[in-house]
């Protein structure tokens, strides 16, 4: 493990994040490994531990574009849609911010080294409301997503089945009147129950950049009709310049699409492009050895790029 | 031959069209593991067999299937054993690396395919070999005399998708 510069930041110092010293809740001393400066307002992108390849992807895209709007990326760490988001931010080039539920010089949980590493060295920070050492307690999470809310601008519910933990951000979000925002997904999906179930409650739904952008009130205005019909537009213009367009027509485009959007087995592949299974294996086989797709422990293929 | 089954994690349900797989990623992970590394790797062939359909079983008759039945299976073998005395080298399983490796039994792109997958797939002598073999069955079964790119790739698709030592 690489040594990273340790802080201590009271209420008085002049960075200790201004956001909290407006909530009830604002910690007397945070403890934080790697830059205090990465403290910004930002907003939280939360989800559950056993999350989808979708609900991967989407908290790295929804990180990605809250990088490019000047934003922090605020979560626990944890495995799954936590990971995800503080990964695309750091893609992203942005800082990210892993609030813990125990001492911000351990590494909890214990896989996550290279990320933290990862996150330290792109300006970000580890940081806890719980001294040094302090090692991780279940209460101590549920605390802990408090302070994942209160530093936030807006609270994203990626994924999350029903009942989940990840609704505790969400409760404490409510309690100090963070606003809400949650991403559609499939009624068929468990993991997508919460979210929307969140959006049927009132939450910001959010299915493109600039729902992200209006939810955080950068943009200040919803794109109108005429706007998005534009929109519209040029991208089918786009699609026809795209000089890989032979390739996206092709067999291998198609099956890379899928593999994309929905981790795919071969059998159903051929059947829904009506190809036998041996051409889509050889296809998938070529993706795999280029490493664009890899196997999984359930056959299924799966893009790398919705791998975290 | 060595034929063997298993669950693919404790509850059984992972892949599993309409139940959700139970468990969680780590006792996914444990429960692959407890099949050693250097026991799985001598597997050539692994085949994901999904649940069938339950009411295919309260069909009258022979049970209604698109997959080849018994009877054409066993012809294409006897088909394929025809084909490989005619070649006259042998059963793949007899062939050495060098005859696998022969121009003679196997064309360029083929090769091509196979340099690259040991290497990026980081694949054992054993396995490299196991799917010189696999690819070359394959291409009997296929009544071809030289294994093309589709055969290899055909033999990569069946390596272990477990999550040991990766």
């Amino acid at each position: 493990m690489i040594e990273k510069p340790k802080f201590e930041l009271e209420q008085d110092d002049a960075s200790y994040p201004e956001i909290l010293l407006a909530r009830e809740c604002a910690p007397h001393t945070i403890y934080g490994v790697g830059c205090e400066s990465a403290l910004r307002p930002g907003i939280a992108v939360v989800g559950a531990r056993n999350a989808t390849s979708y609900g991967l992807r989407i908290a790295r895209l929804i990180a990605t574009w809250a990088v490019e709007l000047g934003y922090t990326i605020y979560s626990g760490g944890a495995r799954g849609c936590d990971q995800a988001a503080h990964k695309g931010a750091v893609e992203a080039g942005g800082k990210t911010v892993i609030v813990m539920g125990c001492g911000a010089d351990l590494v909890y949980p214990s896989r996550a080294g290279k990320l933290f590493d990862a996150v330290c060295e792109s300006g970000g920070a580890i940081i806890s409301e719980y001294p040094w050492q302090m090692p991780p307690m279940k209460h101590r999470f549920i605390q802990r997503n408090r302070l994942i809310a209160a530093l936030s601008d807006i609270v994203i519910v990626v994924e999350a089945r029903l009942p989940s933990g990840t609704l505790s951000t969400v409760q404490h979000a409510l309690d100090l009147g963070v606003p809400v925002a949650a991403v559609p997904g499939s009624i068929l999906c468990l993991e997508s129950a919460a979210p929307n179930r969140l959006i049927g409650e009132g939450a910001f739904p959010i299915s493109c950049r600039d729902d992200l952008a209006h939810a955080c009130s950068v943009s200040g205005s919803r794109p109108d009709v005429a706007s998005l019909f534009a929109d519209f537009n040029r991208s089918a213009d786009d699609a026809s310049i795209f000089e890989g367009t032979e390739q996206v027509e092709s067999n291998a485009g198609k099956i890379y699409a899928a593999c994309q959007s929905t981790p795919s087995l071969p059998d159903d592949l051929a059947q829904e492009l009506n190809l036998s299974v041996v051409e889509v294996v050889e296809i998938l086989t070529y993706f795999e050895v280029q490493g664009k797709v890899m196997r999984r422990a359930d056959g299924r293929y799966v893009s790398e790029d919705v791998l975290c | 031959m060595l034929v063997g089954a298993a669950n693919p994690c404790p509850c059984g349900y992972l892949g599993d069209q309409s139940y959700n797989c139970r468990c969680l990623p780590g006792q996914i992970e444990q429960y692959q593991n407890r099949i050693g590394g250097p026991l799985l790797d001598r597997f050539d062939m692994f085949v994901a067999v999904p649940r069938p359909n339950s009411d295919r079983f309260f069909e009258k008759g022979e049970m209604q299937t698109t997959q080849p039945s018994s009877q054409m299976l066993a012809d294409q073998v006897s088909t394929a054993r025809d084909f490989v005395a005619k070649r006259g080298q042998g059963f793949s399983r007899d062939l050495s690396r060098e005859e696998l490796c022969d121009s003679s039994l196997i064309d360029e792109k083929a090769s091509q395919l196979l340099k690259i997958a040991a290497r990026k797939l980081k694949l054992s002598g054993r396995s490299i070999v196991g799917i010189m073999r696999l690819s070359r069955t394959i291409a009997d079964l296929d009544t071809c005399d030289r294994v093309s790119s589709a055969h290899v790739s055909e033999a990569l698709s069946y390596r272990k998708t477990w999550s040991n030592h990766d």
